[in-house]
């Protein structure tokens, strides 16, 4: 019994040592995956959804989240769940209308890096967040 | 029902009375011209209204020139118009005057807009309507941000947001003239500056400022804020929509997280 419980936990301290040898290079990808370079600069944010021309259609700073043609206004886009956002603007190119034979192709929404895509969506999901501006 | 309702149908008997329109942004003389070649030049006269609140426990003796300098420098900083390349929006029909719901265009936007603007001082609350611009003056600003490189930084200035009130400490308003005018663009829709290059720009905030120049794409982005929506400027004349800027002061001003110090006997 004794040498059946003590077989047993050999075996499993074995067992460890194989696992932590073979996770090991794991954590180190795990990190390097975790590792953002993204830093978030609102100025330039800004600057992309200004020059996409955003807020001509989605209008801002209305307390309201659709306008009278039943369009979302930005405090609307806002409050909207941030991959739909995504998906919708970036992936289905807007219904199409960025895409590189829409009618808006020339905006270039398709040059915008992941970096860039994720700083939009935070500018976005900010103005509903009533985040103080701070000057010296 | 709630105030800002109340301003909001006020504003649109107003305008079915010819009565004068009142709040932040009055519009009058609004037109569109097309060149047929995708270019709309936007034609305007707008007065900017800018009250300020002192709340300040000694009393603020330098506010009337604080004022005045403020008003003259946005006055220049809005002159010279605007322009802005790249839009997308529904197709303008110059012969109908109004706008295809169901056809989009490019344009590019020459903002020939003509302002007044006017800084006045107020006392009470109650001259405040939803659709007012308030700058509040404080006695301190506890508020601390981190800019880009980490470095801590006291707020002289807060602004709640795009459209909404901003507050202001006194004595720091007296050091740097210019805060009045860099809060009151935020009002107008523009983004704080951290980048150690742009230290000439008015927006940048972490107070080593050289200089206070606005960029042609910052002054287009406030036309285009002052604006509001371009199918605005189908209706000849407007204000701008209530952002119930009372209730936004009175909730802003008592978050504790921004730590303002005032007195509050004034704040009636």
């Amino acid at each position: 019994m004794v040498s059946n419980i003590t077989k047993l936990g050999l075996g499993s301290l074995i067992l460890f040592f194989i696992s932590a040898c073979t996770i090991e290079p794991k954590k180190n990808n795990l990190n390097k995956k975790i590792a953002d370079t993204c830093k978030y600069n609102v100025y330039n944010a800004g600057r992309i959804v200004s020059n996409l021309s955003c807020k001509f259609c989605h209008l801002s700073p209305d307390l309201a989240i659709k306008d009278d043609k039943g369009w979302p206004t930005f405090r609307g886009l806002a409050r909207m769940d941030s991959l739909k956002l995504i998906d919708y603007t970036f992936t289905k190119k807007h219904k199409g209308w960025f895409s590189k034979n829409g009618p808006y192709k020339n905006a270039k929404i398709d040059t915008l890096s992941d970096c860039e895509i994720r700083s939009v969506i935070r500018y976005i999901k900010d103005f509903d967040r009533d985040i103080s501006l701070p000057s010296q | 029902m709630p105030t800002d309702l109340i301003d909001e149908l006020k504003s649109n008997i107003s305008l079915l009375q010819n009565q004068p329109l009142s709040g932040g942004i009055v519009a009058k003389n609004l037109r569109i011209s097309d060149n047929g070649s995708g270019e709309l030049t936007l034609y305007g006269d707008f007065t900017i209204t800018l009250k300020v609140l002192d709340l300040t426990t000694n009393g603020a003796p330098d506010l009337n020139s604080l004022m005045t300098f403020t008003q003259q420098v946005i006055t220049s900083k809005l002159r010279g118009g605007g322009y802005k390349s790249g839009i997308n929006f529904l197709k303008y029909n110059a012969v109908k005057k109004a706008f295809d719901k169901d056809k989009t265009w490019t344009y590019s936007i020459r903002y020939n807009f003509n302002f007044s603007v006017n800084v006045i001082q107020i006392n009470m609350l109650n001259q405040l309507r939803g659709n007012d611009f308030v700058l509040a003056v404080v006695d301190s600003i506890g508020h601390q941000f981190t800019d880009q490189y980490g470095k801590r930084h006291y707020s002289g200035g807060l602004t709640n947001g795009k459209g909404g009130p901003a507050v202001i400490t006194y004595d720091i308003w007296k050091k740097n003239r210019y805060l009045g005018v860099h809060e009151f663009f935020h009002t107008l829709g523009l983004d704080d500056i951290e980048d150690h290059g742009k230290k000439e720009r008015l927006m940048y905030h972490l107070d080593d400022n050289t200089g206070q120049s606005i960029s042609d794409t910052e002054r287009g982005d406030m036309m285009h804020f002052i604006m509001g929506d371009l199918r605005r400027m189908l209706k000849g004349n407007y204000s701008n929509v209530s952002n119930n800027t009372i209730q936004l002061l009175r909730i802003f001003i008592n978050n504790k997280t921004n730590g303002f110090k005032y007195n509050k006997a004034k704040f009636r």
